[in-house]
């Protein structure tokens, strides 16, 4: 190797280290937040990088218990009572999001791609016309129609939504379906499929690196999802927990107790750090699906 | 018996393109017809329409006895196989061979084998005769060692095996296959050629192959379909169609290298005729010479004089084949002195390409001996077999 591309590599991999560097600062933050003293972790959001070390010297992993302890309504019940039906409300709601987004947009996406019917050219560009529409325009509109069918306070504002599909993601589908060769869905009509059974049978499975992204994206938006909640569900111990993430800052929001709240957040987050190392494979896939042919 | 019969069969697309053009064809039980021509003549779309997968504007199609107009493509009881093979590529060869088979279930339900024994049983049953098909069309097609594999694992000729294999455990009343061959390379596709042959004589099913490869139809078919422009141009055997073509164009598209066609002017006297070829407009070599004149056998000449009636001279067609165009005498009488544009040896035999006074003409011979590029060469044309044609765009041939 010569000279030049040995230094190239050293500058290709200096500016690597250096972005990622960038990207991981928030996250060890709050790691080394969330494992100082009580004291600590209240200097350092005043004074900063003088109090803050690469790693507390004497890490606090009980602050992790004592996030878990004081989180949600039920707390007062035992041990991390609140924090559990925060977690069971999240990851019910979110499981719910995410299946229903993937079957109504891959459903619509595929007769978007399709079936030929009259005005789908119309229907498809009114549908991308939705995207257009900010949420804070029909935060209110919804609110007053979700009040009428007498659901507030439950679920289904946040899910029965998603199983009407989303504009983006039938978008996504419906690229990725339509460059799926016709012989295909030829060959499964002379097998016997009408359009559900190709839809399931066919396009469902080869769909999978899109399924991939929408599964993930969903699953981040909504576990991370805070207006929503927040709006419809009002008692305690529904909320999810990005909202009991909420509460407790409030409670919590003096910087005595700073700690407690990196770590609740830290502890939030993992999930999605998890499905996303997970999925990761699929993911890039779906990135560049259809720059190959498969 | 699975006759298939089309009656006045039109295809109109949106627009007023005609693909197809009122089209009889009646194939009956058994047979491998072949659909042939250049693309864009209506055989895809045939095809397709006897499938289902394109609905017919106008005429009739029957299966078996039975109008399919408005049937769907998976009650018509047929197979197809693609040109692109159509393999569903997230189900192992075994499961895409079974698909067809998993579809037609009488007993799909597991959970009404929980409930009734009988059921249970006959659902068993019908999995074992399903798994029973499947291998034994895996052991015909030889793709016993591939049934574990996903069809993107597979060569193309492999792929090819699993399609038709796909086709053949529905044992269907009608194989379509659609170009099957077209993806392969030469010397595997004159593999499958032979493979096709053989799977027809087995399975004894009616098959309707297309194909724009006129070489693959002569071969492959009990019975050619030549098509242009939506139109049933010819239909018989390849024999047949090879030698008794019904128009200039059958006869230039059957046959390799193509038949001659020499444009001319035929002149009776009597009943004696001549046919002096015309230099075609644009013709730039060999200036000065002057194009043949052929003196033609007593059956060519009745033909002419036939459609000349009353007179005197009439242009035609002569359809002469490259192999009735053999190296002469320079000095024999009705030798064509020729200028040899081009000489290709193909080990067994040699083709050649000649211009005599701006005519173009292909001969193939067994030996080239002295023949060089650049050089002359003295033929003459055996006439037995050649036609005349009539010189409109309809180009019928003169009988």
């Amino acid at each position: 190797m010569s000279a030049e591309r040995i230094l190239k590599a050293i500058a290709v991999l200096a500016a690597l280290l250096g972005l990622s560097a960038l990207t991981i600062f928030p996250l060890w933050w709050m790691l080394v937040v969330s494992l100082e003293t009580p004291a600590n972790a209240g200097a350092a959001m005043v004074g900063g990088g003088d109090v803050v070390k690469v790693w507390p010297s004497s890490p606090q992993w009980s602050n992790y218990a004592q996030a878990v302890e004081e989180m949600g309504s039920r707390r007062s019940e035992g041990f991390g009572e609140g924090f559990k039906d925060a977690l069971a409300n999240s990851t019910v709601i979110t499981v719910l999001v995410c299946v229903g987004t993937i079957l109504s947009s891959s459903l619509v996406g595929f007769a978007f791609a399709r079936v030929r019917f009259r005005g789908r050219q119309g229907l498809f560009l009114l549908m991308l016309a939705t995207m257009m529409l900010p949420g804070q325009v029909t935060m209110i509109p919804l609110f007053l129609l979700f009040r009428s069918l007498g659901w507030i306070d439950t679920m289904l504002p946040l899910v029965v939504p998603a199983f009407f599909g989303s504009a983006f993601f039938v978008f996504m589908y419906r690229q990725f379906i339509a460059q799926v060769p016709e012989a295909l869905v030829e060959a499964a009509r002379i097998d016997g499929l009408g359009w559900l059974g190709i839809w399931w049978r066919i396009m469902l499975p080869l769909c999978r690196p899109v399924t991939a992204i929408v599964a993930v994206f969903t699953f981040i938006w909504t576990w991370n999802d805070f207006l929503g909640p927040l709006i419809y569900l009002q008692r305690e111990e529904s909320m999810t927990l990005a909202v009991a993430l909420n509460g407790f800052r409030n409670q919590y929001g003096n910087l005595e107790r700073v700690h407690l709240l990196m770590a609740a957040s830290l502890l939030t987050m993992l999930p999605c750090v998890l499905l996303f190392l997970g999925a990761q494979k699929q993911f890039v896939e779906g990135l560049g699906a259809g720059a190959v042919k498969g | 018996m699975a006759d298939v019969v089309l009656v006045k069969v039109s295809k109109v697309y949106p627009g007023g393109v005609r693909a197809v053009d009122a089209i009889d064809l009646s194939i009956p039980h058994g047979e491998f017809v072949v659909l042939v021509g250049p693309s864009g003549c209506g055989k895809s779309t045939t095809l397709r329409m006897i499938a289902g997968l394109e609905e017919i504007s106008s005429g009739t199609i029957s299966i078996g006895g039975r109008v399919v107009n408005h049937v769907a493509a998976r009650d018509r009881d047929i197979a197809m196989v693609f040109q692109s093979y159509a393999l569903y590529p997230h189900l192992t060869v075994r499961q895409n061979l079974e698909f067809p088979l998993l579809r037609r279930r009488r007993h799909p339900s597991w959970l009404l084998g929980l409930l009734s024994a009988s059921y249970a049983r006959r659902r068993r049953e019908e999995i074992a005769a399903m798994r029973a098909r499947v291998e034994s069309a895996a052991r015909t097609l030889e793709i016993t060692g591939l049934l574990a594999r996903k069809p993107k694992e597979l060569s193309g000729g492999q792929r090819q095996r699993v399609a038709l294999g796909r086709a053949l455990v529905r044992e269907p009343a009608v194989f379509l296959l659609d170009e099957p061959l077209s993806n392969l390379d030469a010397r595997l596709r004159l593999e499958m050629r032979t493979e096709l042959r053989m799977l027809h004589r087995r399975t004894g099913g009616t098959m309707i192959h297309v194909t724009h490869d006129q070489e693959e139809a002569m071969t492959l078919g009990d019975r050619l379909v030549v098509m242009k422009d939506g139109v049933i141009r010819q239909v018989g055997t390849p024999i047949e169609v090879y030698a008794e073509p019904a128009d200039s164009f059958v006869a230039g598209f059957l046959g390799t290298p193509a038949i001659n066609l020499v444009a001319g002017d035929a002149r009776l006297e009597g009943s004696q005729a001549t046919f002096v070829a015309r230099r075609p407009a644009g013709a730039t070599s060999a200036p000065g010479a002057p194009p043949p004149t052929i003196a033609l056998p007593p059956r060519l000449a009745e033909v002419a004089s036939r459609a000349a009636g009353s007179a005197r001279t009439i242009p035609l067609l002569l359809g002469v084949r490259p192999d009735a165009v053999r190296p002469a005498d320079s000095g024999a009488t009705g030798a064509i002195h020729a200028i040899v544009e081009a000489v290709e040896r193909h080990g067994d035999r040699v083709d050649l390409r000649l211009d005599a006074g701006g005519v173009r003409l292909a001969a193939r011979i067994d030996d080239a001996g002295t023949l060089r590029e650049g050089g002359t060469a003295a033929v003459s044309l055996d006439l037995s077999r050649a036609h005349l044609f009539a010189a409109d765009a309809a180009g019928k041939r003169l009988r």
